[in-house]
């Protein structure tokens, strides 16, 4: 069976041509995952910003194409891609983006959101149906359909409006959620609900999530594996047991080190290193090279595969190129397996 | 040398010379609906060099009262009353001519966004001397361009970027450079408080915990006061030594940050610091029952009953609790302590 999505060795590279008066800049630098079709699970794609993931998410979405490379949804190129088959994908991989204002038309009420899609795939065959299905997804979302449908989105609060994205997204019956950054702009108080949502439509509904993000504490909450983009390539990948808990790379060491803890107990230490990423090009070697503390002349030179060093993690660096190289770089070959949902999510 | 507010002859009302004493500020706007109370009788005290952070959610007035600090609120918002004390000085007696003498030189803002509060198509050094110049408007013949220019240079070394930077414009900058032109702005005149509206919110980790460290080494070295206005509960522990918890325009509990992650008085501190994410183990998602209120029909007794899950009926939902102190240094506006005197 293929995997539901594949990206295939995918570059996107943004820039460049004749009257560019920058040099071309690699958004993303050769990336291979896929998404199985018969275990959903929930893979964070984690990184700063300029490290690529919301132009992977663009690629997976199909609303830009690679440089090079392949993306495949049950094994059909998305790029060449029937009128029924593109319409199966464009129903069954669904996005929850960031804002949950600019989502929104505000001449509409938020029951547009809703029904114009309904109505397009058609979900229900008749008023009746299209309603009940909307009612039901709201309910999933803990909203109270009651309180919702009829309002306008400036009469909702913030939290709301994401949620109702959240129940457009699952109202389709997709296969896969793409969530990009879906909690970045709601309160804290009410992050926490938006993302058991999004728990819950993996685990209870069986949808395969993708959460894009810059937030490595949510992504340890809600993830099985975890994919760590640095300037566009992978850096780490595996289980968030083993990347968040004892990241290997020295980026994502960077990165967890520099996470705020709500801890007064726990302060940050001093910073080693360079802050900012620049995008130089041109160097050769390891992307991170500059920043690196562990830095080796041979980092300089050569751009470092990825290595398998336990079962569920794979790190792109030379300080483990006794490990393995990773088989034809697909890096859900070491993803863990989902931990069934043992414990209520909720209160 | 005198400072502005000297300067500008603003009597000294306050016997408490604390750095900053905010009494019972009160910040209406008024709309169609009615009025709408963003920040409803606010009060704290605030030492040299203390740290304080503002937390709440958005709508919870922590913004507004952040504006009204630096006397910088705008219609239809206006400050209905209340004192702003600023080196035992009350602001709001002054009129516009003398407050535009204190911003900056006593009380100064690095905006939410330092990103979008530059001009775009002046040089970066420009912009930190235009400061320094308006403050030696009326006669003062002012430093000499030379004397600007190294003043400039300190300015931006003093918060880690090189002297070229002032020949550069915005546009040339990454985030986390112009968030650190913003501080070299904002601590050029040499401030008593420092007013820092989401400093970082836009900025990846890495770089905002640098940013967090030189806004604290600055504000060391000056021995003024920060107020940092978010809600990252995160940066705040990290950062703040005193936490302001807002609620619907009320402050409704300040204390040591210690005390406040360790013990919360009030019931809302209490589960805004569970709901939060933690990287020890994963969690049950727990999220603050029902929706912030919203202002123009706010609940009546505590507005924070109809969310509160140790609600106390007959009383909670009648009377506005007192705000007390109820163990040493931490203060809060709750029926559950009873006031101890």
């Amino acid at each position: 069976m293929p995997p539901l999505l594949e990206l295939r060795k995918v570059t996107k590279v943004f820039g460049g041509g004749y009257f560019a008066t920058r040099p071309p800049l690699t958004a993303l630098d050769n990336v291979s995952l896929s998404i199985p079709e018969d275990r959903p699970s929930i893979t964070a794609i984690a990184g700063e910003s300029g490290s690529g993931k919301t132009t992977l998410a663009r690629i997976m979405l199909g609303v830009a194409g690679p440089t090079s490379g392949h993306v495949f949804y049950r094994g059909k190129d998305v790029s060449r891609m029937t009128g029924s088959e593109r319409r199966r994908f464009r129903r069954e991989v669904q996005p929850i983006f960031q804002d949950p204002f600019e989502s929104y038309n505000p001449f509409y009420k938020v029951d547009h959101v809703l029904t114009t899609p309904a109505r397009n795939f058609k979900i229900g065959r008749n008023r009746r149906e299209i309603l009940a299905r909307v009612e039901e997804a709201l309910h999933a979302v803990g909203l109270q359909p009651g309180e919702t449908l009829g309002r306008f989105p400036h009469q909702l609060s913030g939290g709301q409006r994401q949620r109702v994205m959240v129940a457009r997204a699952l109202l389709l019956r997709p296969r896969i959620i793409l969530a990009d950054e879906p909690v970045s702009m709601v309160d804290a108080s009410l992050r926490a609900t938006i993302l058991d949502s999004v728990y819950k439509l993996n685990r209870e509904h069986g949808i395969s999530i993708l959460y894009i993000t810059h937030d490595l504490t949510t992504a340890y909450q809600i993830s099985d594996n975890i994919v760590v983009l640095y300037r566009g390539s992978v850096a780490e990948a595996g289980s968030v047991e083993h990347v968040i808990k004892q990241p290997k790379h020295p980026y994502t060491q960077l990165l967890i080190q520099s996470i705020p803890r709500p801890n007064p107990e726990h302060l940050w230490g001093e910073i080693p290193g360079r802050g900012d990423s620049q995008h130089n090009g041109a160097a050769a070697g390891c992307k991170f090279a500059d920043r690196c503390p562990h830095v080796m002349t041979i980092c300089r030179d050569q751009i470092p595969g990825l290595h398998k060093i336990e079962e569920h993690r794979v790190a792109s660096c030379f300080m483990y190129r006794d490990s393995p190289l990773l088989a034809d770089d697909d890096i859900a070959k070491v993803f863990a397996p989902p931990v069934p949902m043992a414990t209520p999510t909720t209160r | 040398m005198k400072t502005a507010l000297e300067e500008v002859g603003a009597a000294a009302a306050h016997q408490d010379v604390a750095t900053l004493v905010v009494d019972d500020l009160r910040v209406y706007y008024d709309t169609p609906e009615g009025v709408v109370k963003a920040v409803d009788g606010v009060s704290f005290t605030l030492k040299q060099g203390e740290r304080l952070a503002l937390v709440g959610e958005s709508g919870s007035g922590k913004s507004t009262l952040a504006m009204a600090l630096m006397r910088l609120t705008r219609p239809p918002g206006r400050i209905a009353s209340g004192h702003i004390y600023l080196s035992g000085r009350d602001t709001l007696m002054l009129n516009e001519q003398q407050m535009r003498r204190v911003r900056l030189a006593d009380i100064a803002m690095v905006p939410q966004g330092a990103m979008n509060s530059m001009n775009p198509v002046m040089r970066v050094g420009d912009q930190i001397m235009d400061g320094i110049l308006d403050h030696h408007e009326n006669g003062n013949p002012g430093p000499s361009r030379e004397d600007l220019r190294e003043r400039v240079a300190a300015l931006l070394g003093r918060v880690g970027l090189s002297p070229e930077v002032a020949r550069m414009f915005p546009h040339e900058l990454s985030g986390g450079m112009k968030q650190r032109v913003a501080l070299a702005i904002a601590t050029s005149l040499s401030p008593k408080v420092i007013v820092a509206d989401e400093p970082t919110s836009a900025l990846d980790v890495v770089v905002q915990r640098q940013i967090m460290g030189t806004l604290g080494r600055l504000q060391e070295g000056l021995g003024a006061a920060v107020i940092l206005v978010g809600h990252d509960m995160g940066l705040v522990a990290q950062f703040a030594d005193l936490v302001g918890v807002m609620y619907a325009g009320k402050l409704v509990e300040l204390g040591p940050v210690r005390q406040i992650f360790r013990e919360p008085l009030h019931p809302y501190t209490r589960l805004l610091i569970e709901s939060l994410p933690d990287l020890e183990a994963k969690k049950k998602f727990v999220g603050i029952p029902g929706m912030p209120p919203t202002l123009l029909r706010l609940p009546p007794g505590c507005v924070f009953h109809p969310r509160c899950p140790v609600m106390i009926k007959g009383t909670c939902e009648v009377v506005v609790p007192e705000y007390f102190e109820h163990r040493k240094g931490q203060m809060a506006a709750c029926h559950l302590y009873p006031e101890v005197r």
